[in-house]
């Protein structure tokens, strides 16, 4: 019967490991790669770094450079939109403008000759009738109405109604929105002006279409 | 006698160890003398750049934008003084009565009408008047007294609107006369556009005291 005996004759100083890495070498080795992991960050870091300076300054040197007609053209802008807006306001009181030329040539073709006009009068009852001491703010109401009164003589109260159907027809309907008679409108003439009393005074009034400053 | 020889495995240890710990106090050494101010650095400059971009990009778009700005104000003020100049009621010495009566006469001339007086009536701001602008028109009224036939007064009315295209009737009364019943009495409110100034803010509505 035979037996093996291992004996190791080598001291514990000549010893070594049987690992085939060595931790002697690979401790020191890994430090230094961890190292230069850091330096390599920070040299791309300065890079990156470097570049958006760079990045920066010319994005500075295009400012500088889109300043000046930058300004000049925010001052075209702003005188533009001055003249525009005074351009606008005079298109807008244009705009609000109503002619009454025409309307008054038609006028003496709906009046029969049973009725006899003796006063007209279109006024626009929010419009001042004197010249206002102080300076007045702009009205905040955009549409102005005016009424327009016809007062006159008839010895037939039929012509009144023929005045008022002309004054409601197609050819003024633009520029009456309503024509009525109003209360008490009709009252015999007085005699001591040196009538007769066989005449009627009578009232029309017609409400116009709206100014509008739109 | 024999010299103590030193453990290997004990020489091993210590010597990653020093490595580690010099690796270590480089690496932070490295993290606060330059990658961390770096990193600040970078992070406050890109701020910067991307806010200075945003700016370049904003004033380009708005060149591009108002390219055509300058012929369009130009076309604009031209409308504009040819607006002004031909149609807005211009003070005669100092009078906007003498300038309505020189501009009027002719026309109720040719109409057939006899003025008779020319006044001032108001003066009003438009009440389209934009506080952001730097232009402001007025609204000037003049009443204009006179007395001709019915057809006189309504030729003159239609040669006004013909020829000033900015003036507006705004009141009228045409009465009968009994001396003589083919002339009438007439009073004609015109109400022209003239050059204002910034009109005055409306007051504020007050409020009511509580008991």
């Amino acid at each position: 019967m035979s037996r093996v005996i291992h004996v190791n004759f080598l001291s514990k100083a000549e010893q070594r490991s049987a690992a085939p890495v060595r931790m002697r070498v690979i401790a020191p080795l890994a430090a230094g790669f961890l190292a230069g992991a850091f330096v390599v960050g920070a040299v791309v870091l300065r890079g990156v770094l470097n570049s958006t300076h760079a990045a920066e300054l010319a994005l500075s040197i295009d400012e500088d450079r889109l300043i000046t007609p930058f300004e000049e053209s925010e001052e075209v802008e702003r005188r533009a939109k001055s003249v525009e807006a005074g351009l606008q306001q005079l298109g807008f009181y244009r705009a609000a403008r109503i002619t009454w030329g025409r309307t008054l040539e038609t006028l003496p073709d709906v009046i029969p000759e049973t009725a006899q006009l003796r006063e007209l009068r279109l006024a626009y009852p929010t419009l001042p009738q004197a010249m206002p001491t102080t300076r007045l703010p702009a009205p905040t109401n955009r549409v102005e109405t005016a009424r327009m009164t016809f007062s006159g003589r008839t010895i037939d109260s039929d012509s009144v109604e023929t005045i008022l159907q002309a004054l409601r027809s197609a050819r003024f309907e633009d520029r009456f929105e309503r024509v009525e008679i109003p209360p008490g409108a009709f009252r015999p003439e007085d005699r001591r002006t040196g009538s007769d009393g066989a005449a009627l005074l009578f009232e029309l009034r017609a409400f116009c279409h709206p100014r509008r400053f739109e | 006698m024999t010299c103590p020889t030193p453990d290997p495995r004990r020489r091993t240890v210590w010597a990653a160890a020093i490595a580690w710990g010099l690796c270590l106090a480089f690496c932070t050494a490295l993290w606060f003398i330059r990658i961390g101010p770096d990193l600040a650095v970078l992070g406050e400059t890109r701020k910067r750049v991307a806010q200075a971009d945003e700016q370049v990009r904003r004033m380009r778009r708005a060149l591009d934008r108002r390219e055509a700005l300058p012929a369009q104000l130009a076309r604009w003020q031209d409308e504009l003084h040819s607006i002004t100049s031909a149609h807005l009621l211009i003070p005669l010495l100092n009078s906007y009565a003498m300038r309505a009566e020189e501009r009027l006469s002719s026309v109720a001339d040719g109409a057939g009408l006899r003025l008779t007086e020319i006044k001032e009536l108001y003066r009003i701001p438009l009440p389209t008047a934009d506080a952001g602008a730097e232009l402001w028109f007025d609204r000037f009224g003049i009443s204009v007294s006179g007395a001709g036939s019915y057809d006189a007064i309504a030729a003159f009315i239609w040669d006004v609107e013909e020829r000033f295209p900015y003036v507006t009737l705004t009141g009228l009364t045409v009465a009968a006369q009994r001396a003589t019943p083919e002339v009438h009495r007439v009073e004609i409110n015109l109400e022209w556009p003239v050059q204002g100034t910034r009109p005055p803010q409306p007051a504020a509505p007050r409020r009511r005291a509580r008991r």
